[in-house]
C-alpha cells in the first residue's frame, strides 16, 4: 500500500516537472495532424537565430571565464587567508537572490550610461553581470569542493616545497577542486544561456541574445518561439549530462581504492 | 669548533586573543645535528617549527641560518623540508610525482629528476611509487612525504609530529628509518614531538618547552633525564612521584617528609617552588628493603621487563618497578618495606 502511494507521488512529481517540456515538444513536433521537425529545421535557416545563439554562447562562456578566472582565486584567498570573512562573503554571494535582476540592470544603466565607462549599451557588462547572478551557485559548489580538501595543510606543504601563492593555487588547489569548479561553471553557463531581464534592459535589441530573440520572435511566430524554447531545454540538458558524466568519472577514478597494508 | 648552523634568537609569538605562545625563545642547532623539541600540548613547539620553516613569522626575534637573517623570507624561498603530521601529500599526483614535484618547480632537467627521485625511492624503501596517496597506507604516505621533503636537498629537515597518526608498529619502524636516513645523509633534523620517549630515542639533543612557551632546558637526553634544571622538567621527563617536603637542608641533603619520614635526597632531585621544597622520586630510586618504610600495594601493572607497583605510602600514591622475572612478586594489599634513594628512615 505504502509502496503504491510512493509510486503515485513519484509519477505526479515527474509529470509536473516534465509536462511543460513535453507540451512544448508536442506543440513543436506536431504540426496539424502530422509529426514534423520542420520548425526545428527552420530555426537553423534563420540567420538571426544563429547569431543570437552564438552571442548567448559567447557571453555565457564569458561569464564562466569571469567566474573561474576572477572569482575562484578571490574566493580561495578569502577561504585560505581570511577565513573570518567567509561568513560575510557567503552573505554577499546570496545578494542576487535578494536583489531582483531588474534592480541590478537599472543599477548598471545608472552607473555605466555615462562617465568614464559608458558601457551600458555594450555587451561587455553581460559576462560580469551573469557571473554575479550565478555567484550563489558557483560559490556553493566551489566552497563544497574546498571543504573536502585539507586546504591549509596542502597550502603549507606546497609552500614548504617551493610554491608561491599563485602556483599553490593553480597547481595544487585547482586540480583538486576541479570537479567543483566545473560544476559551478556549468550552473553559471546554464543560467547565463537563459538570462533575459538584464540583457533586455541593458543592451536589448542592440545585442540580441538567444532569450531576447526568442521573446521577440514569439510575438509574431509562436511556433518558432516554442521550438527555440524546446531547443534551449535540450541544450541545457545535454550540457548538464555531459559535464555530470565527466565529473562523476573523475570522482570515480579518484575514489577507487587499492589499499595496501604496511 | 661547532658552527651555529641555525640560530633562533629571542623569538616571541602571540596568536589571536592575545595568547602568548612563545616568549624570549632562543635556541641553536648545529649542522648535522638531530634535535628534538619536546613539550606538552600547547607549549608552542609546532609554532617553533612553523617559524623555522617560514610558514608563520615571529612577532619579535630573529631566525638566522648560517648567520644570515631569514626571519622574513617566505617559506617557498627558504630551503626547508617539512614533514607534516597529516602527511599532506598532493592527492592529484601519484607518489612518484609528489616526490618529483619540488624538483620540477626548481626547473631541474628530466634526467636529473628521475635519478634523484629514484635514489630516494630506493633509500626510503617506497614500493609502488606509481600509486596515488589514497592507495597508500599511513606509513607509506609518510615515507613519500619524507622523500618529498628530502629530494631537493633542504638545509634542514623539519618533522612535525611525524608519527602521531601511525600505529605503534609502523611508528617504531619509521623511527629507525629516519635515524638511518640521518646517518646516511647527515642532514640537520629538527623533530617536534610531545612524546619524550621518541625524542630521547632519536635525537642527539632535546629542547624542552614548558606550558607557557619558555625553553626550560636543552641538552642530551642523559643530561635532561639525570640533571633536570627545573621542577617542570623533573616532573615532565620520565615517570616520577612528586613529594612535597616539610623541611629540606640543601647543605646536608637531609629532608623530612610527612613529618616523620627522614630522607637524604640528592640535590638534583629537589626543587624550590614558592618557598616549598619538592622532590621527584623516580621508580628506579625506590627499592624493596627490609629496613625501609612500610607501604601498602594498591595495584600492579605488567610492563614486560618490569612490573610497576603502585603503593600507598603515608597517604600518598607512589610507584616503583620490580623485575618481572626476579620471582619477587608482590600481591595487592600486601605490605612491603621500601627505601628511597637508599636512605630512608622513620622517626
Amino acid at each position: 500500500m505504502r509502496k503504491a502511494v510512493h509510486r503515485i507521488v513519484l509519477v505526479l512529481i515527474t509529470a509536473v516537472l516534465l509536462s511543460p517540456m513535453l507540451m512544448l515538444l508536442w506543440a513543436t513536433l506536431h504540426v496539424g495532424i502530422h509529426w514534423s521537425l520542420a520548425s526545428y529545421i527552420g530555426l537553423f535557416h534563420d540567420g538571426h537565430f544563429r547569431r543570437a545563439m552564438g552571442r548567448s554562447i559567447v557571453v555565457s562562456l564569458g561569464a564562466v571565464a569571469v567566474s573561474t578566472i576572477i572569482l575562484s582565486p578571490s574566493l580561495y584567498l578569502v577561504y585560505s587567508r581570511f577565513p573570518k570573512l567567509l561568513g560575510f562573503t557567503e552573505g554577499l554571494t546570496l545578494m542576487p537572490f535578494v536583489i531582483p535582476g531588474v534592480s541590478l540592470a537599472i543599477g548598471y544603466i545608472t552607473v555605466y550610461s555615462s562617465g568614464p565607462f559608458p558601457l551600458s549599451e555594450t555587451p561587455i557588462l553581460l559576462p560580469f553581470a551573469f557571473s554575479i547572478l550565478g555567484l550563489p551557485f558557483f560559490f556553493r559548489s566551489y566552497l563544497n569542493g574546498l571543504r573536502t580538501l585539507q586546504v591549509r595543510v596542502l597550502a603549507d606543504a606546497a609552500a614548504s616545497v617551493g610554491c608561491g601563492w599563485w602556483r599553490t593555487f593553480l597547481q595544487v588547489i585547482v586540480p583538486n577542486v576541479f570537479p567543483a569548479i566545473l560544476g559551478g561553471a556549468l550552473l553559471v553557463f546554464a543560467l547565463s544561456m537563459g538570462e533575459f531581464v538584464i540583457t533586455d534592459l541593458t543592451v536589448g535589441t542592440v545585442f540580441s541574445t538567444f532569450p531576447v530573440y526568442m521573446d521577440s520572435i514569439f510575438m509574431y511566430n509562436p511556433s518558432e518561439g516554442a521550438s527555440m524554447a524546446a531547443l534551449s531545454y535540450l541544450i541545457t540538458i545535454m550540457v548538464v549530462m555531459m559535464v555530470g558524466l565527466f565529473v562523476s568519472s573523475v570522482m570515480l577514478r579518484k575514489s577507487r581504492p587499492i589499499k595496501r597494508s604496511d | 669548533m661547532t658552527v651555529k648552523y641555525l640560530e633562533l634568537s629571542q623569538l616571541s609569538k602571540k596568536f589571536g586573543g592575545g595568547r602568548q605562545v612563545l616568549e624570549d625563545f632562543s635556541l641553536d642547532v648545529k649542522e648535522g645535528e638531530f634535535l628534538a623539541v619536546v613539550g606538552p600540548s600547547g607549549s608552542g613547539k609546532t609554532t617553533v617549527l612553523r617559524i623555522i620553516s617560514g610558514l608563520i613569522y615571529p612577532d619579535g626575534g630573529k631566525v638566522l641560518l648560517r648567520g644570515k637573517d631569514i626571519t622574513r623570507i617566505p617559506p617557498h624561498k627558504r630551503n626547508m623540508g617539512v614533514v607534516f603530521q597529516g602527511y599532506a601529500l598532493f592527492p592529484h599526483m601519484n607518489a612518484w610525482k609528489n616526490i618529483a614535484y619540488p624538483l620540477t618547480l626548481r626547473r631541474i632537467g628530466h634526467e636529473d629528476v628521475t635519478r634523484q627521485v629514484n635514489r630516494l625511492v630506493e633509500l626510503i624503501g617506497i614500493t609502488g611509487p606509481q600509486r596515488f596517496p589514497h592507495q597508500l597506507s599511513g606509513g607509506e604516505q609518510q615515507r613519500v612525504a619524507i622523500a618529498r621533503a628530502l629530494v631537493y636537498d633542504p638545509d634542514i629537515l623539519l618533522l612535525d609530529e611525524p608519527f602521531s597518526a601511525l600505529d605503534a608498529r609502523v611508528r617504531v619502524t619509521l623511527r629507525d628509518e629516519i635515524m638511518r636516513i640521518h646517518r646516511v645523509l647527515g642532514k640537520t633534523i629538527v623533530l617536534v614531538t610531545h612524546d619524550q620517549e621518541e625524542a630521547f630515542y632519536m635525537s642527539d639533543r632535546v629542547a624542552i618547552l614548558s606550558n607557557n612557551g619558555t625553553l626550560e632546558q636543552v641538552g642530551t637526553p642523559q643530561e635532561v633525564y639525570f640533571s633536570p634544571r627545573t621542577a617542570f622538567i623533573a616532573g615532565f621527563i620520565g615517570a616520577s612521584t612528586r613529594l612535597v617536603l616539610d623541611r629540606y637542608d640543601p647543605s646536608t641533603g637531609e629532608a623530612v617528609w610527612k613529618e616523620r619520614v627522614r630522607l637524604r635526597i640528592p640535590r638534583e632531585s629537589v626543587f624550590e617552588e614558592n618557598g616549598i621544597h619538592i622532590a621527584f622520586l623516580r621508580p628506579n630510586e625506590i627499592e624493596i628493603s627490609s629496613d625501609g618504610i612500610i607501604c601498602q600495594v594498591l595495584r600492579r601493572v605488567f610492563m614486560g621487563t618490569d612490573i610497576r607497583v603502585f603503593a600507598n605510602l603515608c597517604g600518598q600514591e607512589i610507584f616503583f618497578d620490580v623485575d618481572a622475572k626476579s620471582g619477587l612478586m608482590v600481591d595487592n594489599d600486601e605490605e612491603v618495606s621500601v627505601k628511597f634513594w637508599a636512605s630512608t628512615s622513620v622517626s
